[in-house]
């Protein structure tokens, strides 16, 4: 969060400057007309980490799950669609609505028998892939230079589907535990962005940047035989993703 | 930093390392300790019993049941027994009693019994691999072992019985391999390529050239149990051995005893008293006696041994016996199979 908060001062800070910097020239022709603008994203993206969670599934039957500390990359991909606006003070103002999707985000993991760590006799392993729509805005700043920095922020609403959880013995002993069902839940997601692009043309525009985006809630639902809670959940699965966009302005 | 402080960082490094991996290691939260064999060959109506002593490795109280297993039913009465369902208190035990009814075992059983948390399938644990019960129904037995053989001499047979109810079992074959019998001696006669429920079979052997102790080999149908049987390939054979009613006269009726005679004075060796059997060889108690001067042979062409007079005057029944060749008592020797006197 540290980063992300660094990444968008310097960003705020360059359009600042450039919104202070008054007339000069830019790189397209001034339209002072809403234009129909649509953009793609596509890149990689590095989920973090699960937590470790602990609950009984019945009377009796308590354990741990614990979260390992590798992290995954994952296909990120995102089609914008809205008008934009020049604004005062060379900005660019783009507002519209943004459908994201990415691969499946891997998260695993040590099951502790009795929530101790005496009895650490299975791993686990699940799936959660990710979709949103989102209403998008996002503020450039043309001040006439080679690339454009720019920030952007989502909100909207999620549909996390969590799946293909398995849980394997590492003990002849333990007996395979039933697993916990799919389950797809509906969130609230939000994103915050901060990049640079480069205008190629007066319809065309590519460029990168950073992508800090919150999944919202993700839950597995419940094993056979579970009587007691659901199965594992988080509350936020978080992603830092570098995106490659290719804008095109009507 | 000093040199002691390295060290020590390093020993705790060390330490940390090793609570860190025996902390993953893992370990079952209840346990079983076997408390009588848990692999049992089982007759078609053959009864078994089998325990193990359950504990519960953890300080939280845990409610446990047995999955049920065709053919096996739990015991729950006496001191110590554990119920169905039994509840164990933190690192409290008790001692689960299984009854096994091979009439209601329909193949064989492996890798049970599972004991879960009552009323889910989300704990549950079993032996460990070494202790598993490994229950096979009987279907085939083998009549006739150990079969003893002369080099180049004549076939012997092993007679293979169905003792099951309703099973056929099919294509029964002898498997030398990995053995000293394998390339020493054929199975060149089988009548067992299908053997119905209560009727027998039986395996032809030829041996070859080279003699062999007395050597363990499997046979095993399709669908049928493995039986072990036993082969040697010896000098000469006996084929009984009796006494006179616990006089130092002994009659050992064999085949090929010529061999026996002609190497000098035979010496031969007997086991303890009482047995049963002359299956394993590795429990003979070896004595050395002058063979003129106790018994007398027949069924061969050498017929001059007899009592001298000399010989113990008695003999005691049930005792297995062999000739050797005696060179001076010096090797190499060679000898007869064993042979039940009684």
């Amino acid at each position: 969060m540290k980063k992300i908060s660094i990444l968008l001062s310097l960003s705020a800070q360059m359009l600042s400057q450039s919104a202070l910097a008054g007339d000069m020239n830019s790189g397209v022709t001034p339209k002072t007309k809403w234009s129909l603008v649509n953009t793609l994203s596509i890149g990689p993206s590095w989920q973090n980490n699960g937590h470790q969670q602990t609950f009984y599934i019945a009377p009796e039957i308590e354990k741990t799950y614990t979260a390992n500390s590798s992290t995954n990359t994952l296909a990120d991909g995102e089609f914008f669609l809205g008008v934009q606006k020049n604004l005062p003070r060379q900005l660019q103002g783009q507002l519209g609505l943004a459908f994201g999707i990415a691969g499946n985000a891997k998260l695993a993991g040590n099951i502790w028998d009795d929530a101790n760590p005496q009895f650490d006799n299975y791993t686990y392993a699940y799936k959660v892939n990710h979709m949103h729509l989102a209403l998008k805005g996002k503020l450039l700043a043309d001040r006439g230079y080679w690339l454009m920095p720019w920030i952007s922020g989502s909100l909207g609403v999620g549909f996390n589907h969590a799946y293909s959880f398995s849980n394997t013995p590492t003990i002849f002993e333990a007996i395979p535990n039933a697993n916990f069902s799919s389950n797809t839940e509906t969130a609230f997601t939000y994103t915050l962005g901060v990049g640079v692009q480069r205008i190629l043309n007066p319809h065309w525009q590519a460029g990168i940047g950073y992508e800090y985006a919150d999944w919202g809630k993700s839950q597995l639902g419940r094993a056979l035989g579970q009587t007691l809670n659901s199965g594992l959940s988080l509350n936020h699965l978080y992603t830092n993703g570098f995106l490659i966009n290719l804008t095109h302005i009507a | 930093m000093s040199f002691s402080l390295k060290i020590f960082k390093t020993l705790l490094s060390v330490v940390l390392f090793s609570m860190y991996s025996i902390g993953n290691a893992g370990a079952p939260v209840w346990t079983f300790e076997p408390l009588t064999p848990t692999t049992i060959s089982i007759l078609p109506n053959g009864t078994a019993t089998v325990q193990y002593r359950v504990t519960n490795q953890s300080n939280k109280p845990h409610t446990l049941m047995m999955q049920p297993i065709q053919g096996i039913s739990q015991v729950t009465t006496g001191l110590g027994v554990c119920g169905n369902p039994f509840a164990l208190a933190g690192k409290a035990s008790c001692v689960l009693t299984l009854q096994i009814n091979g009439s209601q075992i329909n193949n064989s059983i492996s890798n049970e019994p599972l004991v879960c948390q009552i009323g889910s399938t989300n704990q549950c644990y079993r032996p460990a691999k070494a202790n598993v019960l490994n229950i096979t129904k009987i279907i085939i037995t083998v009549s006739g072992s150990p079969l003893a053989l002369i080099p180049n001499g004549a076939t012997g047979t092993l007679t293979v019985n169905n003792v099951s109810q309703d099973v056929t079992a099919t294509n029964i074959t002898s498997n030398f391999s990995g053995t000293a019998l394998n390339g020493n001696v054929t199975e060149t006669g089988n009548t067992c390529v299908s053997l119905a429920p209560g009727s027998s079979c039986t395996l032809t052997y030829t041996p070859g050239t080279n003699l062999v102790s007395q050597t363990a080999f499997t046979i095993q149908g399709d669908n049928a149990n493995a039986v072990t049987a036993a082969i040697g390939i010896y000098i000469a054979t006996l084929t009984s051995g009796t006494t006179n009613a616990g006089t130092a006269s002994i009659v050992l009726v064999g085949t090929g005893l010529d061999a026996i005679w002609s190497a000098l004075v035979p010496i031969f060796s007997v086991t303890v008293d009482n047995q049963t059997s002359c299956d394993e060889e590795a429990t003979y108690l070896l004595s050395q006696f002058n063979i003129n001067t106790i018994w007398t042979q027949t069924g061969q062409t050498n017929t001059g041994w007899a009592p001298t007079g000399n010989e113990p005057t008695t003999f005691s029944y049930q005792k297995c016996v062999r000739l050797c060749t005696n060179f001076d008592y010096m090797p190499p020797v060679f000898c007869t199979n064993l042979v039940l006197v009684s």
